[in-house]
């Protein structure tokens, strides 16, 4: 288990996840709370309907386990809360359910029966909302948000099961562009999960007592370069804005204002030295390396 | 060098800096006035440096029946399949305009430039005593010609104008389909009575800036 993660439940309405090891002593402890909270609540858990997935498990672990809860195993990947989970980063295969379900309305729709105008109207409210929920989680890898744009491409010029480059009058992309400037308005699902997923990074701070805070998180550089150029800090106490990283300077970064200056900074302070720290005493004059400095303005030369 | 220039750059711009300890720090997002993330802002801040297609405010603004308006987006692209199209895709050999059978058939030629079109909007404007505003044998594109007249034209019978330019082009796409494929012409008076009969039914379908145009014609009790 990562040693950054500290939460062993997850709940969610009524669904409980929790994250053992498969050591003898923890399985006994952990069945020993859920009796005890059997007691005491009157809910006990019934060990048939609980789905056993193993992380990275050999079989003699799996075995144990089995001893201890006799459910049904689960490997992964698996879906909860309608969210596809693997242990790797999610195949096609995976993705597939969400192309399948996009694809199983078109058949209900009477296609020939609309006009391209309406159409439009049912791929922006229908087609396109369908990978919304999967999309502020995970990334839909390319091939999958291909396979999307095929359905909807061909259902808004032919509205049939296939189409050809003639009928396709405009290039996707541009009917995928923002009314204001001349397309549908239809969304692009690959910018449209950026922009979902800029949410975490807006939603995770240091002073929400958010308990997933402490969780490693995925990075995509788009997404976190997106974040960097949309926001800015507003210095109040300065005990929150980083003094080297963060835009609070009018807007910027000492890190765009002075880029040599900021290689000579070590990384571990970059991150760590806040605005009210540095201005102390000027101490960020001292948090410059001088050594890294020489050599830097020796390489300029 | 550089390096001392920003050292001392840096020192003078955190001179001035004066903390304030009763306020926190605050991350402020750029695209939306009250400072705070919204995933639609974000997914606007992905299209902002793009350039946008002539005479796009203009259709964005018209009130028409959508499938109108789907048309009217193809002729902002300059994407109908019109005979010069075809003939540059090798489609037809012959490229003359189906309405004049003089020019190459491009959509703008059809809408505005050839003589038969122009005649039906002159017809259409005199109704209004807005002779002015009929295309000329100058005019050569369509969205020109749409965001010149419309300026000529008082503020208030603008939303008239825009939703006349629609109907009237979307007939004429129609007149045209219909001679190509049919091979069936109206003649111009049949055309105009046509396009007269759709005004009228536009309007009793709510399309109230039309008013004015169902007065002149004389049918006042249609006018709901």
């Amino acid at each position: 288990m990562h040693h950054k993660v500290k939460e062993r439940v997850f709940l969610y309405a009524d669904d409980v996840v929790l994250f053992l090891a498969p050591r003898h002593q923890d399985l006994i402890l952990t069945r020993g709370i859920l009796e005890i909270f059997a007691r005491a609540s009157g809910l006990s858990t019934n060990i048939n309907k609980c789905l056993i997935s193993p992380i990275q498990c050999d079989l003699e672990a799996t075995v144990t386990l089995m001893n201890f809860f006799p459910g049904k195993i689960d490997p992964f990947p698996i879906t909860y809360l309608g969210i596809p989970l693997a242990l790797r980063k999610l195949g096609n295969a995976e993705l597939q359910p969400l192309v399948d379900k996009v694809a199983s309305r078109l058949p209900t729709w009477k296609a020939n029966l609309l006009n391209r105008a309406g159409r439009t109207v049912l791929i922006k409210s229908t087609l396109s909302a369908i990978p919304t929920h999967i999309a502020l989680v995970i990334n839909i890898s390319p091939l999958a948000i291909k396979c999307i744009d095929k359905r909807r491409r061909t259902f808004l010029w032919k509205g049939a099961d296939s189409v050809r480059g003639g009928h396709c009058l405009l290039a996707w992309p541009k009917v995928c562009r923002l009314p204001e400037f001349g397309g549908l308005g239809i969304v692009d699902l690959e910018l449209f999960g950026y922009a979902l997923r800029l949410r975490w990074l807006w939603v995770r701070r240091p002073d929400d007592e958010r308990p997933w805070y402490t969780l490693p998180d995925s990075q995509e550089p788009v997404v976190e370069a997106m974040f960097k150029a949309s926001t800015y800090m507003e210095v109040g106490d300065g005990n929150r804005a980083l003094f080297w990283v963060d835009k609070w300077l009018g807007g910027r970064a000492i890190e765009d204002i002075a880029p040599c200056l900021y290689m000579a900074v070590g990384t571990r302070i970059r991150n760590r030295r806040t605005v009210a720290q540095a201005l102390h005493g000027d101490q960020w004059v001292h948090d410059i390396r001088r050594r890294q400095l020489c050599r830097l303005a020796w390489s300029i030369y | 060098m550089q390096v001392s220039m920003e050292y001392l750059l840096i020192w003078d711009l955190t001179r001035g800096i004066q903390l304030d300890d009763n306020i926190q720090d605050a991350l402020r997002w750029k695209w939306t006035s009250d400072k705070t993330f919204s995933t639609s802002s974000a997914y606007h801040a992905f299209f902002i440096s793009q350039q946008a297609v002539l005479g796009t405010k203009l259709w964005r603004k018209a009130q028409a029946p959508p499938k109108c308006k789907f048309f009217i987006w193809l002729v902002l692209h300059d994407w109908c399949w019109t005979a010069a199209r075809r003939k540059r895709h090798n489609l037809q050999d012959d490229d003359s305009c189906v309405l004049c059978e003089q020019l190459p058939e491009t959509i703008s030629h059809l809408l505005v430039g050839c003589p038969t079109s122009r005649m039906v909007w002159f017809s259409v404007f005199r109704r209004l005593g807005w002779q002015s505003a009929t295309p000329t044998d100058r005019t050569i594109c369509f969205v020109d010609w749409w965001s010149h007249a419309r300026k000529q034209r008082a503020r208030g019978d603008r939303r008239c104008f825009d939703t006349l330019v629609i109907l009237v082009s979307w007939l004429i796409w129609k007149e045209r389909n219909r001679r190509t494929f049919d091979h069936h012409a109206r003649s111009h008076e049949v055309l105009l009575t046509f396009v007269d009969d759709e005004i009228v039914s536009w309007l009793q379908a709510g399309y109230k800036q039309l008013e004015g145009y169902v007065v002149a014609l004389g049918h006042v009790s249609i006018v709901v």
